[in-house]
C-alpha cells in the first residue's frame, strides 16, 4: 500500500507540536536542579536522569536537525508530482 | 513555476530536499545557539546582567549541601563551596566590566562571601583535616582549596571595591599561604592530607601574585618554585597539559594532563599571570579542543591516551569533557580567541537550555552550581594587549 504523503497543515502541525513540547518541557524543568545528577548521581537520581536524556534528545533535534527537515519537507511537499496536488 | 516544481523526476526532488536538510543543519543551530555567546563575548550588559542577577539572587538565598545529589558528603560540601566561590568570581567580573551594576551586585557577592566563610561551607575542608582552615592559619597543614579559592575571591574582591570589609583577612590567609609555599619541599601544597592538586595550587598562586600587586607586600620568593613548577615540571611533556594531581612528598605525578585542571588553573592564572597562563590555554587548545556542526568541545584526555569521567571532569560523552569545555570558555576569552568561545557557548546554549525569567536569565540544566560557573566562565576578563 502507498503511503500518502503529507499535507502542508500536517508538516506545520507537526513542527508546531515539537516546539510546543520543546517549551513545556523547558518550563517544567526549570523548577528543577538538574546538572547535580548528571555530574554526580547519586542513589535517587534515576529518574531525573531519565528525563534530562529525553529532554536533551528532544532538544538537540529540535535546534539541530528540525530546521533542516522541516524546509525539506516543504521543499517536497512544494515539488510534490502534480497527482498529489490536490491537497 | 509550481507547474514545472511538480514535474521534477524523483532523483532531483530527493537530492534538492538532501541539500536543503544539510544546508540549514549546518547553518541554522550554528547562527542561532550562537547568539548569546557572540553577545557574552562582546560584553553586552544586559546579557550579563540577566546572568548576573540570576546569581546573585540564587547566593542571598542561601545554597545547602541538600542542594546537590551526590552520596558523598565530601563532594556535596565541594560544590556547595564551589558555587559560593564561582559566583563570587563571576558578580566581581561583573561589577568590573559594568561599574553601574556594582551597586546592585554587591549584595550578592557579600552573600557569596559570607557563604565562603560560614561554618557549614569549611565543614568538607574541616571534616578532611579536623582541623578548621580558618583556625589554623598559624599551623602547617595546607588547605590548598579552600585558603585558596577563598583567597582569590577576597582578593578581586579589594582589587573591585576600595571598602573591602575583607582586608584583614584577605592578608593574614596571603600570608599563611606564602609561608606554606615555602615551606613546602616539591612546591605544592596538599588540598587534604596526603592529595596535592596542581590546580588548587593555582587558585593560592593567583591569589598571592594578585595581593602582591595590590598590596606590595613581595611574596616572590615564596611562590618562585611553584611558578616555575607550573611552567614545567606539572606539565605533560608532550602535550604542556597541567598534571591533574602530584605526590607532595616525592613531587612525582600521580594523574596524567588533564582539561579540566589545565583550563581551570589557566582560568586562575590568567587573571594574575597571564604568560603563566597562555601555554596552559594552548595546550588545551591544540590537543583537545574540537567542533562538530559549529558546536565547540573539549575532549578530557589527549588523543592517545583513555580515561573516564570523575568528579573534576563529570561524564565524560564520547571523551568530551563538560567542565574542560566549560571552563575552556573563560580563557579563550582572556586571550582573545572569538572563534573558540562563540563555538564552546553555543554548546553551552545547546546542552544547558537557557530561560529567562522576568529580568534573570539562566541555564536550566546548571542548577546553582552550573549557573554560577557559567557565569564566572563568560564574564572572564580578557588580558589587556
Amino acid at each position: 500500500m502507498k503511503r500518502r504523503p503529507p499535507t502542508l497543515r500536517r508538516i506545520l502541525i507537526e513542527a508546531a507540536a515539537l516546539v510546543a513540547v520543546h517549551f513545556a518541557l523547558l518550563q517544567i524543568l526549570a523548577r528543577a536542579n538538574l546538572l547535580e545528577h548528571l555530574l554526580a548521581p547519586g542513589a535517587d537520581s534515576r529518574f531525573a536522569l531519565g528525563v534530562t536524556a529525553v529532554f536533551l534528545l528532544l532538544r538537540v533535534f529540535l535546534i539541530v536537525f528540525a530546521p533542516g527537515w522541516l524546509l525539506a519537507r516543504l521543499w517536497l511537499w512544494a515539488a510534490r508530482p502534480a497527482a498529489d496536488g490536490a491537497r | 513555476m509550481v507547474r514545472s516544481l511538480r514535474s521534477l523526476p524523483r532523483w532531483l526532488r530527493w537530492s534538492v530536499a538532501l541539500l536543503f536538510f544539510a544546508s540549514a543543519t549546518i547553518l541554522v543551530p550554528r547562527w542561532w545557539c550562537g547568539l548569546d555567546g557572540a553577545r557574552c563575548y562582546a560584553g553586552d550588559r544586559d546579557t550579563i546582567a540577566a546572568l548576573a542577577r540570576h546569581v546573585a539572587v540564587t547566593v542571598a538565598k542561601g545554597v545547602s549541601s541538600a542542594d546537590f545529589t551526590s552520596d558523598s558528603p565530601l563532594f556535596r560540601g565541594e560544590w556547595q563551596f564551589g558555587t559560593y566561590q564561582m559566583a563570587a568570581l563571576g558578580l566581581l567580573q561583573t561589577c568590573h566590566e559594568h561599574p553601574d551594576l556594582r551597586e546592585e551586585l554587591r549584595p550578592g557577592i557579600e552573600s557569596a562571601i559570607a557563604g565562603l566563610l560560614s561554618p557549614s561551607v569549611r565543614a568538607f575542608d574541616a571534616q578532611s583535616w579536623n582541623e578548621d582552615a580558618l583556625d589554623s592559619l598559624d599551623g602547617p597543614h595546607g588547605h590548598a582549596a579552600y585558603l585558596g579559592y577563598l583567597n582569590l575571591v577576597l582578593t578581586l574582591d579589594r582589587a573591585t571595591f576600595a571598602d573591602s570589609r575583607h582586608t584583614a583577612l584577605n592578608d593574614r590567609i596571603s600570608a599563611a599561604l606564602a609561608r606554606r609555599f615555602r615551606a613546602a619541599p616539591h612546591q605544592i601544597i596538599e588540598t587534604y592530607p596526603g592529595e596535592a592538586y596542581p590546580v588548587d595550587n593555582a587558585s593560592c598562586l593567583a591569589s598571592l601574585l594578585l595581593h602582591q600587586r595590590l598590596t606590595g607586600t613581595d611574596h616572590s620568593a615564596a611562590i618562585a618554585g611553584t611558578r616555575e613548577c607550573f611552567r614545567s615540571r606539572w606539565r605533560d611533556s608532550r602535550t604542556g597539559l597541567l598534571l591533574q594531581a602530584i605526590n607532595h612528598r616525592s613531587g612525582q605525578p600521580t594523574d596524567r594532563g588533564r582539561a579540566s585542571g589545565t583550563a581551570l588553573a589557566a582560568y586562575f592564572l590568567a587573571m594574575a599571570e597571564p604568560g603563566l597562563a597562555r601555554p596552559l590555554f594552548e595546550s588545551n587548545r591544540t590537543h583537545l579542543a574540537g567542533s562538530i556542526l559549529g558546536f565547540g568541545y573539549v575532549d578530557e584526555y589527549a588523543a592517545d591516551q583513555q580515561g573516564g569521567g570523575d568528579i573534576d571532569s563529570g561524564p565524560l560523552i564520547f571523551g568530551m569533557s563538560p567542565s574542560g569545555t566549560g571552563f575552556t570558555i573563560a580563557t579563550a576569552r582572556a586571550f582573545g580567541d572569538r572563534s573558540l568561545y562563540v563555538s564552546l557557548a553555543r554548546t553551552a546554549y545547546l546542552m544547558g537550555a537557557p530561560v529567562s525569567r522576568g529580568d534573570e536569565r539562566f541555564f536550566i540544566t546548571g542548577g546553582p552550581l552550573g549557573n554560577a560557573i557559567m557565569l564566572a566562565m563568560f564574564t572572564a576578563q580578557p588580558i589587556a594587549p
